[in-house]
């Protein structure tokens, strides 16, 4: 799956290198920044919370075309990793006496366990910007790092027994990891010679971190930079490039998008306990004018799929014959798609358009939210829990999923030369994203697949690149 | 333009931001239901002594009002209070007639909140024990019973189980725990005809009572330099012995204050079983190696009788003849009216087992009962005719108690049957 991730890639890219100008500019720079850090694992329980770290680096750019450049950048952040179990105030399933000798908590588990990595970043990637004043950046390439100092939790201590065991994890984490490199970003020219950044970007590690969940590297990070550009500049590149003219003009669009989307799980046999849910989706949509009437579609979307579950089951986020739980959860999949499609339009002013074509994409977080009651009894005890549910289940998902988009919409010239696009598609996913990692048998009944299905209505600004 | 598209980025990134709470777990309500009352013990078709009592404890409201459900699941019994409301305290009560279909009898105990929802069920049991029958014990203290003596001066019974020692109430099937001042495993109890109590425990300790088991003096130990197991006996005429298992054998005439040795002519491996005394005076003892012995001297001295292999117990009869449980091939009963200088054979059977056992022979007024390993238990009256008891292969110890009830030991389990 990841294959198709990279052939879509590599389509836009083809789409975006439209001009052969060689500017040959080098640029060096700064650039400074906060990360969003969740690892990536075959997590089941808890809730893996996202923290925060620096991020602080040097970069150097070399302008290859108009459009197409190489950059590099040694960097160092500090990656933090917090995970939440389930906390409680009562020793589970056991006679709660309270007044007695048993105070609680008699049995204790750690709430919260933290990592901290340290890393020394040295990216490589290729970057793509539209040749407008205000650029728009998309980057793709790898990384290697070097691991600075770390961090690791003690694991469960159990008090209330003559022992105590606190276990200390001595496992050194690896020293060196590499892994992908993914950025979206803006850059806008202050003066000549000095660009400002603002991008967002991920890093995807490869090794793993945390043996326990078979855990590797994740890192959402928001930077800002500056950069200078006036060294090696060739004489051809020092005419402003909102001003060069192009054999592409108008062929190749961008839109911002940003929409709603009405999202459900198509797999499941138990209908009835399943309902919609409300999502999203937000990114930017390119579109090839191949001829009056066709174009080809392509977009980096961020989506929020998912599927809403109510009833008894014996798990939390699918149907599970039994009555351990009465659950009121919510599934959120949150997916990196990149759709390719085939657009055909119609009409001068008011054009209405229809396109179709498959999606694929890349999962980046798996998550159940909600509530679930609980009741025990074992002959000398009854007892009703309440459990806030959040579970990161990226464990119980698969990371990739694709299927097929067909939409309808119309768009509306504003401003001269821009668009207002009103777009509803229909996304059928063809794969059962539920994986069975851990190996359970199931039981007679119980759900073993999940299937992505969402409507999505969205509106969107197109942009002309000339 | 820019501000349209700034917009359009940070709603982006806003809406894929989104809190929910950290996950945990709260006891919302709770309730701990504890049954009073159960594992007693009554005769069939009787009231239990107890009432039952279910005892509803709020951890967060209170249970006052609540409803609780009495049903027989086992046994056939009948109850005053079939639907009981918890009261202020958190209790509520009914009273259990046992029935005759089983021995375990079961009532359960169903607990509804104020708004009729169930929430949890406890079991009452209850034993149950009828007259011409056996009856199945599981139950502790007596379910691990190993040794027992009756006192019929007295009538008292006493037993070792799980290393202490238990007094029979004046229901045979209840027993109350005999306070000894001691710290190991009571291993063995013996009473002499006279009434008097001896027990030995795991550090080669014997005391002694003179008083039905109210106080408890520590003799002299019969081995003082041995801090293990000793084995016990009390001979027909009254006389305590005690070895350590190997060819050590010492006896107390003065119940247990001195201890002479009685070991001589013994081989390693020749601890005690049983002594007997014959009307003549000579002693006969059965070792733990299964050989026999006698002793013209009060024992200071034994002969080794060859006439019979493998005496697994020995018992003598008022008139002196000697009874020998031999498995040799096969379950034999044989006996000897000369002394044991020739033996023969009275009964015998082929079990194809090889369970072994203790406490083979048992007198009550005028019937023998014999426990046959891997048979179960025949009776006599005349040691000519022998008749099948209970057939159950599965036991292997047998007591008599002071009153003539049967009491029988199988795995993990005894067995009591009174008969009126």
């Amino acid at each position: 799956m990841k294959n198709k991730f990279v052939f879509s890639a590599v389509i836009l890219l083809s789409l975006l290198l439209t001009s052969s100008a060689f500017s040959q500019k080098l640029t060096v720079g700064l650039l400074n920044g906060i990360n969003f850090t969740q690892p990536q694992g075959y997590f089941a329980s808890g809730k893996w919370e996202v923290k925060n770290g620096p991020v602080a680096g040097l970069f150097l750019n070399y302008q290859i075309t108009k459009i197409l450049s190489v950059q590099s950048e040694f960097n160092y952040t500090v990656i933090n990793y917090t995970h939440k179990n389930y906390s409680s105030d009562q020793y589970m399933y056991y006679p709660l006496y309270e007044n007695t000798i048993y105070i609680a908590p008699y049995y204790y588990y750690h709430s919260t366990e933290e990592w901290e990595f340290g890393f020394y970043r040295i990216p490589l990637y290729l970057k793509i910007s539209t040749p407008t004043k205000l650029k728009l950046e998309l980057a793709m390439g790898g990384y290697y790092s070097f691991r600075d100092h770390y961090d690791l939790p003690d694991y469960p201590v159990y008090i209330g027994f003559s022992d105590t065991w606190p276990y200390t994890n001595t496992e050194e984490p690896p020293k060196h990891d590499a892994g992908f490199f993914y950025s979206v970003g803006l850059a806008y020219p202050v003066t000549e010679n000095f660009n400002i950044y603002m991008n967002g970007r991920y890093f995807s590690g490869k090794k793993t971190y945390i043996p326990s969940v078979s855990a590797t590297n994740g890192s959402a990070e928001l930077t800002f930079g500056f950069g200078y550009s006036g060294l090696l500049k060739s004489k051809k590149s020092a005419s402003n490039p909102e001003h060069s003219s192009d054999s592409a003009s108008h062929s190749l669009t961008v839109t911002p998008k940003l929409g709603i989307a009405v999202t459900s799980n198509a797999g499941s046999d138990n209908n009835n306990m399943y309902s919609n849910a409300t999502g999203f989706s937000t990114g930017l949509s390119f579109m090839y004018r191949l001829s009056k009437h066709f174009s080809l579609q392509s977009e980096l979307l961020y989506e929020r799929k998912g599927y809403e579950i109510k009833g008894e089951s014996n798990s939390f986020f699918k149907y599970t014959p039994g009555s351990n739980y009465t659950i009121d959860n919510r599934v959120n999949l949150d997916y990196v798609t990149l759709p390719l499609l085939l657009n055909v339009r119609f009409g001068q002013k008011l054009q209405v358009y229809f396109n179709t074509g498959i999606y694929a994409a890349m999962q980046m977080n798996a998550r159940c939210t909600g509530t679930a009651y609980s009741s025990y009894s074992n002959g000398i005890t009854y007892q009703e829990y309440k459990t806030t549910v959040y579970d990161d289940i990226d464990g119980y998902m698969k990371s990739s999923d694709w299927g097929w988009a067909i939409g309808c919409g119309i768009q509306y010239p504003v401003l001269q030369k821009y668009k207002l696009d009103f777009e509803f598609r229909y996304n059928k996913g063809f794969t059962n994203i539920y994986t069975n990692h851990y190996n359970q048998t199931p039981v007679e009944n119980e759900d073993t697949e999940i299937k992505n299905k969402s409507y999505t209505f969205s509106l969107g600004f197109q942009i002309p690149i000339n | 333009m820019k501000n349209f598209i700034y917009s359009i980025l940070i709603l982006g990134l806003l809406s894929s931001c989104s809190k929910f709470p950290d996950p945990s777990i709260e006891l919302i309500n709770g309730y701990t239901i504890y049954p009073y009352g159960s594992e007693q013990r009554g005769l069939a078709g009787e009231f239990l002594q107890d009432s039952l009592l279910l005892q509803v404890s709020g951890l967060r409201n209170t249970s006052a009002g609540m409803r609780v459900e009495f049903s027989v699941m086992t046994g056939g019994g009948e109850l005053t209070t079939p639907v009981a409301i918890v009261d202020q305290y958190g209790n509520a009560y009914t009273r259990w007639k046992t029935g005759f279909e089983t021995n375990q009898q079961v009532v359960k105990a169903s607990v509804y909140d104020l708004n009729g929802k169930f929430l949890s069920s406890s079991n009452f049991i209850s034993y149950a024990f009828k007259p011409n029958a056996w009856d199945t014990m599981v139950a502790q203290p007596d379910a691990n019973m190993w040794d027992m003596a009756a006192d019929t001066i007295n009538n008292l019974t006493f037993m070792c189980s799980n290393g202490q020692v238990f007094r029979q109430t004046d229901m045979y099937f209840n027993w109350e725990f005999v306070g000894i001042n001691q710290s190991g495993f009571l291993n063995a109890v013996e009473v002499d005809s006279q009434g008097v109590i001896y027990a030995s425990n795991s550090g080669g300790e014997v005391f002694v009572s003179v008083d039905k088991g109210q106080n408890w003096d520590r003799c002299n130990k019969p081995f003082p330099d041995n801090p293990g197991y000793i084995a016990m006996f009390v001979s027909n005429n009254d006389w305590v012995w005690a070895s350590t298992g190997d060819k050590k054998l010492v006896c107390s005439k003065d119940h247990g204050s001195t201890w002479t040795d009685a070991s001589g002519g013994l081989s390693d491996g020749d601890g005690l079983g049983e002594i007997y005394r014959h009307p003549d005076g000579t002693l006969f003892l059965r070792t733990l190696i299964s050989r026999l012995y006698k002793s013209a001297d009060d024992g200071k001295n034994w002969t080794l009788i060859n006439t019979i292999e493998y005496a697994n117990e020995i018992y003598m009869e008022p008139n002196g003849d000697i009874l020998v449980y031999s498995p040799y091939y096969k379950q034999r009963i044989m006996k000897s009216t000369d002394k044991c200088q020739s033996f023969t054979e009275l009964y015998s059977v082929v079990t194809n087992t090889g369970m072994s056992g203790f406490n083979f022979f048992n007198y009550y007024k005028g019937t023998y009962y014999i426990l046959i390993p891997g048979k179960g238990i025949i009776t006599t009256t005349d040691m000519i005719h022998f008749e099948d008891y209970w057939n159950n292969r599965d036991l292997f110890n047998f007591f008599i108690d002071n009153n003539g009830v049967l009491i029988a030991k199988g795995n993990q389990r005894i067995f009591y049957r009174h008969n009126l």
